[in-house]
């Protein structure tokens, strides 16, 4: 699955950068975004093929007070053939990422499987879960049950935030976190590779640049620079960029340092709020397990309900 | 790292425990609500609950029609007697019927319009039925369908109250209006038959309370008509009214005593005999008795002498004569109404001569007597009083227009040039501003104020040079008021001569400056001066004294003898010199004035060289004398 996965992905994620150095990879998101991108690709899938395809979009906004004679009724209703599908293939899904749960938990399943694989799976059926389930609720949210679904919609949502702390985590191709020694060795290297290639000017203006924009000691570490700063540092290194080309001062390849530089400054950025980062990502942890259980006490009444009432036909 | 991941799933358990236990105490409320998959619509509103669930839901098989109809009876009933909308369900209800969709959920839907009354519900819905056929609430006010019956009573009030049975039928029919019981009902099979008006009267005009149908009084009109004659007539209502109409077209008013004849006969009945109060025999057969006197009394109660019944306009004749003011010439032919004009109507005079509105709108209240034979009883008078009442001093009723009239006054002045003068060249007409009576244009003309001072109608020609005492010149008698009377002999300036001939404008010119009366133009009399330079020009230019009679007479102009009366030239005028023609020394010569032009040169002197030339040039010197004499050409000195 995995080269399934990264075959089909590769394309429609941003090109990356030509390999310049052999250790650099695990330092590029780019699997990560693309489970994402998958997820909700094959979500668009699917609501096109419901809303278009199956005729949801007129049942879906129809009244409810005279949805039960529309055209739709029979086949979309929770209960109808498509609805009780979408129901039993969406907690399907959402009962797929608990593997990814167990094989962290569990010390015996180490061996099993990539982790790094687990995880874009763990996305991905939690995107595509989620968005089954809200065809099979019909946009009724009546009840207990209902409970469960916003409980589903708030740990999604929090899977988002948690994906994008994760990436901020540098790892190796498996997984595993990278050490802040093996960091500071790759910025020194990095450095190494600017002093070779750029002009002793050019090399000062970066300097500058660093110094500027990147926090030096720990005062300069803040809550809001955590969270606009990526963004702040992006936008600074093209206008970086822009500016040298224009001005042609540069010699040499100026493209190739442009490039190292930004990814040394961003692995300088990452490396200053790795901590903070850390313990953010601890205590995402608090938001997004407890709601699952919440779900899952809930789900299995329900389910035990439609099964007793005997419901559980497919709408024969 | 550990601490925190540890925390973090304590956190997480007690997190889901909390919630769970929340949901669990919502449910000791109302956890049918929270297994509910929507609240029930309103009909069922009261099955919500989970003690309820599976009054409808059976364990394992969903909602079944034994526990529907366990409920609904009637259509359980319906449906085995395979009758009614559900006479042919064999599937579940829920296939129709869909629940948990909201309290304003629909549990029944249909299409009012297209569903078929007789053949679903057994009971056809035509005739006035049929356009009630989509409302289905105007007869089913309950919920229930199937409560309504048949009959009806089930929907419609007996307001017969019961007199005339059960069976509507009899009378009413679905086709027809509900109140138009008749279409059915024959009523020629009652005691009392319908004719003519009778019929189209609606039955409760008579069966008044609407539950009384048998033992209604007939035998007398009065039983149901009122009488409005008061009884005047007795109960025979038959000699004048039939069924058909209430009109009495029965009645032969002939043998009345009063025939109706002429315009008589066209008259509706209620124009004399009035509504409402139907006072049928009129009071008198006199005029007065309908029609009402536009006069005013004035003719006592004598229409007759004018009026007839062939029509109120169509008078008979009149002789005007008898009143003391004979019609005659144009007066003849005058309409009534020119002179006997219509007066304002005092308030509270009605003016109805006959009842109907269109009469009293043509009827003409004319006032008869009290006209005077006075002409301003009638006529303006356009000189507004100026020539008092005597009116036939100038005018006949032949015509207005004056024909002759003979002016009083002096009889010099009215005749010669005055005399065939139109009254008008005098009696100058100024346009009114308001037209009187007959709207014609009148003048207002000033007869007595006009004087016979020439000035008050002729203009003075001359300006004011000769004053205002025309008659010292002018007479009336002369043809175009020549001044025959006029003598130059008694002015300053006696014509004598050549002068005697001349015509005045000769040297009377007309002419444009200012004058006594003011700047103009006129003929110049006054101020022509008596010199002859105020007429003649003065040929010599100014040379000569101007005097001009020591040479010319107004005989001639021509000059016949000159003697110089210098004595000292008595010696000069010898010889040939004596013999010489004047301009052989005057000679013609350019004026050295302004202009110039012709004039004989009176400047010459006696020296020889002033006619001669000198043919000597000057060597024998000037003193020509010492050798030439003014002699005769022979006794001249050969050269």
């Amino acid at each position: 699955m995995n080269g399934d996965l990264t075959s089909s992905i590769r394309p429609m994620s941003r090109p990356a950068r030509p390999a310049r150095a052999a250790g650099a990879a695990w330092f590029s998101p780019t699997v990560l975004r693309s489970a994402v991108a998958l997820g909700l690709l094959t979500s668009a899938a699917i609501a096109a093929f419901v809303l278009v395809g199956l005729g949801g979009s007129q049942y879906y906004t129809t009244p409810l007070a005279v949805r039960g004679y529309a055209p739709g009724h029979a086949l979309l209703r929770p209960s109808g053939p498509a609805g009780q599908i979408f129901g039993i293939a969406g907690v399907a899904l959402m009962l797929v990422p608990f593997l990814y749960t167990l094989r962290k938990r569990i010390k015996r399943l180490r061996a099993v499987g990539n982790l790094k694989t687990l995880l874009e799976v763990h996305i991905f059926c939690g995107i595509v879960g989620p968005v089954l389930i809200t065809f099979h609720t019909s946009f009724k949210f009546n009840g207990l049950v209902s409970v469960a679904y916003w409980s589903m919609a708030i740990v999604v949502a929090s899977g988002f935030i948690g994906r994008h702390l994760y990436a901020r985590i540098p790892r190796t191709l498996r997984g595993t976190e990278v050490d802040r020694a093996e960091m500071e060795a790759r910025a020194e290297a990095l450095r190494g590779e600017l002093a070779g290639l750029a002009s002793p000017a050019l090399l000062a203006r970066i300097d500058t640049l660093e110094r500027e924009a990147l926090p030096q000691a720990a005062s300069d570490l803040s809550w809001l620079d955590l969270a606009l700063g990526e963004v702040r540092l992006r936008r600074r290194l093209r206008a970086f960029a822009r500016a040298c080309r224009r001005d042609g001062t540069a010699t040499g390849p100026l493209e190739e340092v442009l490039g190292v530089m930004a990814e040394r400054a961003k692995l300088l950025r990452t490396m200053a709020y790795l901590q903070r980062i850390k313990r953010l990502f601890d205590l995402w942890h608090v938001f997004h397990l407890p709601l699952v259980y919440v779900m899952l006490v809930i789900v299995a009444l329900h389910v035990a309900v439609v099964v007793y009432m005997g419901y559980a036909g497919f709408g024969r | 790292m550990a601490g925190a991941a540890g925390r973090g799933r304590r956190w997480a358990v007690l997190a889901a425990l909390v919630c769970v236990a929340g949901a669990a105490g919502r449910a000791e409320a109302q956890l049918g609500q929270l297994v509910s998959p929507g609240p029930l619509t309103a009909p069922h509103a009261g099955l919500e609950g989970l003690r309820n669930c599976e009054k409808c839901h059976e364990p394992g098989k969903g909602v079944t029609a034994e526990r529907c109809l366990a409920c609904h009876k009637p259509i359980a009933e319906r449906i085995a007697a395979r009758r009614g909308v559900h006479r042919n369900v064999t599937t579940d209800c829920t296939k129709c019927h869909v629940e948990h969709t909201g309290r304003d959920g629909e549990l029944r839907p249909f299409d009012t319009h297209a569903f078929d009354h007789a053949r679903d519900a057994g009971y056809p819905l035509d005739g006035k039925h049929a356009t009630v056929a989509a409302n289905c609430a105007a007869c089913h006010k309950t919920r229930s369908f199937v409560a309504l019956k048949a009959a009806c009573q089930t929907c419609h009030e007996d307001v017969h109250k019961g007199a005339l049975g059960p069976a509507c039928e009899t009378c009413h029919w679905v086709r027809a209006a509900f109140k138009d019981a008749m279409t059915t009902f024959d009523h020629a099979k009652a005691a009392f038959p319908l004719h003519g008006a009778h019929q189209r009267v609606a039955c409760e005009k008579c069966h008044v309370d609407r539950t009384t149908f048998k033992g209604v009084k007939f035998a007398s009109c009065a039983d149901c008509h009122r009488d409005p004659h008061q009884n005047v007539f007795g109960g025979a209502c038959a000699r004048c009214h039939g069924d058909d109409s209430w009109r009495t077209s029965k009645v032969d008013h002939e043998k009345t005593r009063f025939p109706l004849e002429g315009r008589h006969a066209g008259v509706e009945c209620a124009a004399c005999h009035k509504q409402p109060a139907m006072a049928v025999k009129p009071p008198s057969a006199t005029c007065a008795a309908c029609h009402a006197d536009p006069h005013r009394g004035t003719f006592k109660k004598d229409c007759a002498a004018c009026h007839t019944v062939r029509g109120f306009k169509t008078a008979a004749p009149f002789d005007h004569a008898a009143t003391g003011f004979p019609l005659v010439d144009k007066h003849a032919g005058l309409a009534c109404e020119r002179c006997h004009t219509r007066p304002a109507r005092p308030p509270g005079v009605g003016a109805t001569a006959i009842g109907s509105a269109a009469a009293a709108g043509a009827a003409l209240a004319l006032d008869f007597k009290g006209l005077g034979t006075a002409c301003s009883s009638c006529h303006g008078d356009v000189h507004h009083g100026e020539l008092g009442v005597a009116c036939a001093m100038c005018h006949t009723p032949k015509t207005f227009a004056v024909t002759s009239f003979a002016h009083p006054g002096p009889a010099d002045f009215y005749g010669g040039e005055h005399a065939g003068l139109a009254c008008a060249k005098c009696h100058v007409p100024a346009p009114l501003a308001r037209p009187v009576r007959t709207g014609a244009p009148v003048f207002s003309v000033r007869f007595k104020t006009a004087t016979t001072a020439c000035a008050s109608c002729h203009a003075d020609v001359h300006l004011g040079q000769v004053g205002p005492d025309c008659a010292r010149c002018h007479t009336v008698a002369a043809a175009r008021f020549a001044p025959v009377k006029f003598a130059h002999a008694a002015t300053a300036f006696t014509l004598t001569g050549k002068h005697a001939a001349l015509e005045c404008a000769a040297c009377h010119k007309k002419e444009t400056a200012a004058f006594p009366a003011g700047r103009g133009t006129a003929v110049r009399l006054a101020g022509l001066g008596t010199t002859c330079v105020s007429c003649h020009a003065d040929v010599h230019r100014g040379q000569l004294d101007p005097r001009c009679d020591a040479c010319h007479s107004t005989d001639t102009f021509a000059l016949k003898t000159y003697r110089h009366k210098n004595r000292a030239l008595g010696s000069f005028f010898v010889g040939a010199h004596a013999a010489a023609a004047c301009d052989a020394c005057h000679a013609r010569t350019v004026a050295p004035v302004a202009g110039g032009g012709p004039m004989m040169n009176f400047h010459v002197t006696t020296t020889c060289t002033s006619c001669h030339d000198d043919p000597h040039h000057g060597s024998m010197g000037n003193d020509c004398i010492t050798c030439h004499k003014p002699l005769a050409p022979a006794e001249r000195i050969p050269l």
